[in-house]
C-alpha cells in the first residue's frame, strides 16, 4: 500500500479498533469495603503537578527568588456591632411560616394538659403562654422551634406525672406538700422542655411561676453584679442586677395572679403606700430601682408564702402554688467566678451558697425551706454546657439508686470517690434530692412526634413501623433530641 | 542382628496390604538398585540372601565348623548407603523414604493432591545437624512424599502415615477454618470485627432495637449520628434494626474506628441468625475486614510521605 493511501484509510482503521464498551460501574468480583469516607467517589487523581511555587518546592527555572502565593481571598465583612451580632445569633424563633400547618391539631388546655389520654399526643403551645414562655427565657435557641408552624410539644409520661403532682397540689389547699425534683437525663433527652411544659402547665393552673433559664448567669460573674450584705457572716452577696431581671419577669409573667393579691404584712421597704398594694405593683418597684430589688424580692417572697388562713385569704386573695425552675443547676453548687478578700488578703472565690438569690433557690430545692402553700421547684442539669460538680453527682447517684430501691439505706460512702475532692457544704446540702430521670420516649409516642414532623412537611419517608423503629433506635432508644436531629434536621439544609 | 534384604520385606508387606490380592499378585517384584555384591547375587539367582550390617552385630554361630574364619569367607557390606556418605543422617532419612515411595506405588492415589505443607529445606538441615544436603535431593524427597501423602486414605498404611508425620510442618495453615459462631441456648448469636486499631464483639439477640455499647447507650457512646450509622448499618441496609437487640464490645482505636469494626462485628453476628442475607450484606461491603491502616512513619520523611521542606543550602 502506497503510503498515501495509508494516510488515506486512517480514519476507517481507526473506527475498526474503536469498540464500543458497555458501560459498568463495578468491575465483577471486586471487592467492597464499609466504608464512610468518600476517597472512592474522589475524582482520579491528575498525577502530579509541577510545582507553581508552593512550599517544598524550589524556584521556576529562570527566576532568583522563591514567591509564595498569598491567600487572596476575602474574609467576610463584619455587619453592625458586636452586640446586634450577638442578639442576632441568639434570637429565638418561634415559627416557620413556610412550614405546614398540622391539621387536628388541640390545644394545649387545664383539661388537656393533665389527662391520662394526652400521653402520647401533641398539643400547641397556647399563645398567651408563648410570650411569658419567651420571657422566662424558656424557649432555647437549639430546640428547634424555628421548624415548625408554631410551638407544640409532645406531653410525655413524665410531664404526665408533673401534672398529676400539680393536681394533688392544687386539690389539697392548705397545707399542700411541695414536690422538689431535679430532673436528670442523658443530652438531647428534653430536661429543658420539661422544665417548659411544666411553667406552662402551672400557668394553666394559674400558680406563680418564676423561672431561672440559665445559672451560669448567675455564678459566672460576666452577666451580673454583686453587692455585700453588711454584718453577715461568712459575708454574703445580693446581685441587684439579675433580682431586679427576675423582678421584671415575675411582674410580667404572673401579671393577672399577683394584681389579685395584697401586701399582707408591714415590711421596711422605702415604697410609699405599701399597704395598699398588689404583688404585681410590689414586684414592679422593685424591677425599677435596682438598689430595692433584692429586699422587695425577699418581700415578695414573704407575701407569697404567707399561710393562706381564711381570714389572710378573705381580706388580702388567696396565694397560690408556686411553680420555681432553674436549668443548668451545677453552676450553683460550688464555687462562682466572683471574689472577695479572704482575711490573709488574698482574693478568694465566693461560694455560690453565699449568693444570696442562687442560695434562695437551693433551699427550696434541697427542703431547706418549705411552701406552706405547696408548690413544685424543679431544677435541671446540663449535659452540654455544664461544670463537673462532684457533691451533686454524688447526690445524683444517690437519688438514682433510691428510686430504685426505696426501702434501702445508703450510705454516702458507697457513691464517694475519695480521690475526688468534694464540697462538704454543697454534700450536706443536697445530699437527699430527689432525681426525676428522662430516659428516650416510647415506640408509641415516637411515632405520634414522628407524624406531626411529616404533617409538618419535615419528613421525606414514609412513617412506618420499621421507619419509627429505625429512628427509634438511632436515637438511643427514643432520646427526644437525637430523634429530631435524626428525622428532621438530617433532611434540612446544613443539618440544623 | 542379621536382616533379609529390601526385597523380601517388600514381598511380605504387598501380600500384607489391604488392596485387592489380585491385582498386587500381577504387579511386577520391584527390587531396589543396588551396586553390592550380595544384592546383585541375589537378583541373578532369585534368592533370598543375607546384607550384613557393619560388623557390630554378627553372629558367629558357624565360626568353629568352617576351616575359614567367616570374616575371610564374607565381604562385609553395610546395610546403608549412608555408610560411606559425608551426610548419613539425611542419607537415611532419603532411603527410609524411597524405600516406602517404591514400596507403596501400587497403590491407588487420589484424584486432587493433598495440599500438606512439609518441612522446609533449612528445617531439615537443621535436623540433620547441618549436613550438606543437595537441594535437588531434598526437592526429590518432598516429591516421593507428595506422592505418598497423595495415597488414598482408605487403603494407607499407618508407616506411611507415620513418615508424613514426620515430614509435615507443625502448623498447617490450610487446616485452620475460621470460627463457626452458632446461636447459643439464650438465642445470642456473636460477631467479631476489626477496623484500624479498634475490635468489637456484638452479640446479637431477637428484640426490639436496643443497643448498648460497652454499657452506655448508642448515643451516649457515639455523639455522632453518622457513626451510629455506620455502626448498625447492616442492619439497616437489611431494614432488621427493630428486629435485634444489640450489647456490643469495644475497645481500641477511635470512635470511628470503633463503630466500623462495629459494622464487621454485627454483620457477622447477624449473618448467624440470617445465612440467606450474606448476599446483601456482601454487596454493602458490610463483610469485608478494611485492611487500611495507618501508614509507618520512614526514616528521612517528616511523615509517611512528606519530605522536609527544600532549602537552598
Amino acid at each position: 500500500m502506497r503510503p498515501t493511501t495509508t494516510l488515506r484509510r486512517v480514519p476507517a482503521l481507526l473506527d475498526d479498533c474503536i469498540v464500543a464498551r458497555p458501560l459498568t460501574l463495578r468491575r465483577p468480583g471486586s471487592v467492597t469495603y464499609f466504608s464512610t469516607t468518600s476517597y472512592r467517589y474522589a475524582p482520579p487523581t491528575a498525577g502530579k503537578k509541577k510545582g507553581t511555587g508552593g512550599h517544598g518546592e524550589g524556584p521556576k527555572k529562570g527566576r532568583q527568588t522563591l514567591k509564595i502565593k498569598r491567600d487572596m481571598r476575602v474574609k467576610d465583612a463584619t455587619i453592625g456591632t458586636p452586640e446586634s451580632r450577638k442578639a442576632f445569633r441568639t434570637r429565638i424563633i418561634l415559627e416557620n411560616t413556610n412550614a405546614n400547618t398540622v391539621p387536628g391539631l388541640d390545644r394545649l388546655t387545664a383539661e388537656t394538659a393533665f389527662a391520662k389520654e394526652s400521653i402520647g399526643k401533641v398539643f400547641t403551645i397556647p399563645g398567651n403562654h408563648i410570650d411569658a414562655l419567651r420571657l422566662m427565657g424558656a424557649f432555647k435557641r437549639t430546640q428547634g422551634w424555628h421548624n415548625y408552624k408554631g410551638p407544640a410539644t409532645l406531653i410525655r409520661q413524665e410531664t404526665w406525672y408533673i401534672g398529676q403532682r400539680m393536681n394533688e397540689i392544687s386539690e389539697a389547699g392548705l397545707g399542700a406538700e411541695t414536690t422538689r425534683k431535679v430532673i436528670i437525663g442523658e443530652r438531647k433527652s428534653g430536661k429543658s422542655v420539661l422544665i417548659l411544659q411544666a411553667l406552662s402547665m402551672a400557668m394553666l393552673r394559674e400558680w406563680v411561676v418564676i423561672n431561672i433559664p440559665e445559672c451560669r448567669e448567675l455564678t459566672d460573674a460576666l452577666t451580673s453584679d454583686y453587692n455585700p450584705v453588711k454584718g453577715t457572716d461568712p459575708l454574703q452577696f445580693y446581685q441587684k442586677q439579675y433580682s431586679a431581671t427576675l423582678l421584671d419577669q415575675i411582674a410580667r409573667v404572673n401579671r393577672t395572679v399577683l394584681s389579685k393579691i395584697k401586701v399582707s404584712q408591714s415590711h421596711t421597704l422605702p415604697i410609699r403606700n405599701l399597704g395598699q398594694m398588689n404583688l404585681h405593683q410590689l414586684a414592679e418597684h422593685g424591677a425599677a430601682e435596682l438598689d430595692l430589688a433584692w429586699p422587695v424580692f425577699q418581700a415578695l417572697w414573704t407575701e407569697l408564702t404567707a399561710k393562706n388562713d381564711p381570714e389572710v385569704v378573705e381580706k388580702f386573695g388567696k396565694r397560690p402554688p408556686v411553680m420555681f425552675c432553674a436549668d443548668n443547676i451545677s453552676y450553683i453548687f460550688g464555687e462562682s467566678k466572683y471574689e472577695k478578700l479572704a482575711e490573709n488578703d488574698k482574693l478568694v472565690p465566693v461560694h455560690t451558697f453565699d449568693l444570696l438569690l442562687p442560695k434562695h433557690y437551693i433551699d427550696l430545692l434541697t427542703g431547706t425551706t418549705t411552701l406552706p402553700n405547696g408548690g413544685i421547684i424543679l431544677g435541671a442539669t446540663s449535659s452540654s454546657h455544664y461544670i463537673t460538680c462532684p457533691p451533686l453527682d454524688v447526690a445524683i447517684e444517690m437519688g438514682q439508686e433510691r428510686l430504685q430501691y426505696p426501702d434501702e439505706k445508703l450510705e454516702v460512702n458507697d457513691f464517694w470517690n475519695p480521690l475526688v475532692k468534694i464540697d462538704r457544704r454543697v454534700l450536706d446540702q443536697v445530699i437527699n434530692i430527689d432525681v426525676l430521670p428522662l430516659k428516650g420516649i416510647s415506640k408509641e409516642e415516637a411515632r405520634e412526634i414522628i407524624g406531626y414532623w411529616a404533617l409538618s412537611g419535615l419528613v421525606r419517608d414514609r412513617v412506618q413501623d420499621n421507619y419509627v423503629g429505625e429512628k427509634w433506635t438511632m436515637s438511643g432508644g427514643g432520646v427526644i433530641g437525637e430523634l429530631e436531629k435524626a428525622v428532621v434536621r438530617m433532611n434540612l439544609n446544613g443539618g440544623t | 542382628m542379621v536382616r533379609y534384604a529390601l526385597v523380601h520385606s517388600i514381598r511380605n508387606a504387598a501380600s500384607l496390604a489391604t488392596t485387592p490380592s489380585r491385582s498386587i499378585s500381577r504387579l511386577p517384584i520391584i527390587r531396589p538398585f543396588s551396586t553390592s555384591r550380595i544384592l546383585a547375587l541375589e537378583q541373578q539367582e532369585g534368592k533370598q540372601l543375607l546384607t550384613i550390617q557393619p560388623p557390630l552385630d554378627i553372629e558367629y554361630e558357624d565360626v568353629e565348623d568352617h576351616p575359614k574364619p567367616l570374616l575371610e569367607r564374607v565381604r562385609i557390606v553395610p546395610d546403608s548407603q549412608s555408610y560411606f556418605s559425608a551426610r548419613p543422617s539425611f542419607t537415611d532419612t532419603f532411603l527410609g523414604v524411597e524405600h516406602l515411595y517404591l514400596k507403596w506405588k501400587v497403590l491407588p492415589r487420589t484424584a486432587t493432591p493433598q495440599d500438606t505443607h512439609w518441612t522446609s529445606y533449612d528445617e531439615v538441615r537443621a535436623m540433620t545437624g547441618n549436613e550438606p544436603v543437595p537441594e535437588k535431593r531434598y526437592r526429590e524427597m518432598i516429591r516421593m512424599l507428595k506422592d505418598l501423602d497423595n495415597i488414598e486414605p482408605v487403603v494407607m498404611p499407618t508407616e506411611v502415615l507415620r513418615l508424613i508425620d514426620e515430614h509435615k510442618r507443625a502448623f498447617q495453615p490450610n487446616q485452620v477454618k475460621p470460627k463457626v459462631f452458632l446461636v447459643d441456648e439464650w438465642g445470642r448469636s456473636l460477631g467479631v470485627g476489626k477496623r484500624k486499631t479498634s475490635t468489637a464483639k456484638a452479640y446479637l439477640v431477637m428484640g426490639e432495637g436496643e443497643v448498648l455499647v460497652n454499657g452506655k447507650s448508642l448515643t451516649e457512646y457515639f455523639g455522632r449520628l453518622h457513626d451510629r450509622e455506620s455502626a448498625l448499618w447492616a442492619l439497616k441496609i437489611t431494614e432488621r434494626i427493630p428486629k435485634y437487640n444489640i450489647f456490643a464490645l469495644v475497645e481500641g482505636g477511635g470512635v470511628t474506628g470503633q463503630a466500623e469494626a462495629l459494622t464487621l462485628a454485627i454483620s457477622r453476628a447477624l449473618l448467624v441468625h440470617e445465612p440467606q442475607l450474606e448476599h446483601r450484606l456482601l454487596e454493602a461491603g458490610c463483610l469485608f475486614r478494611d485492611p487500611r491502616k495507618v501508614e509507618r512513619k520512614k526514616p528521612g520523611h517528616l511523615k509517611a510521605r512528606k519530605m522536609p521542606a527544600w532549602v537552598r543550602r
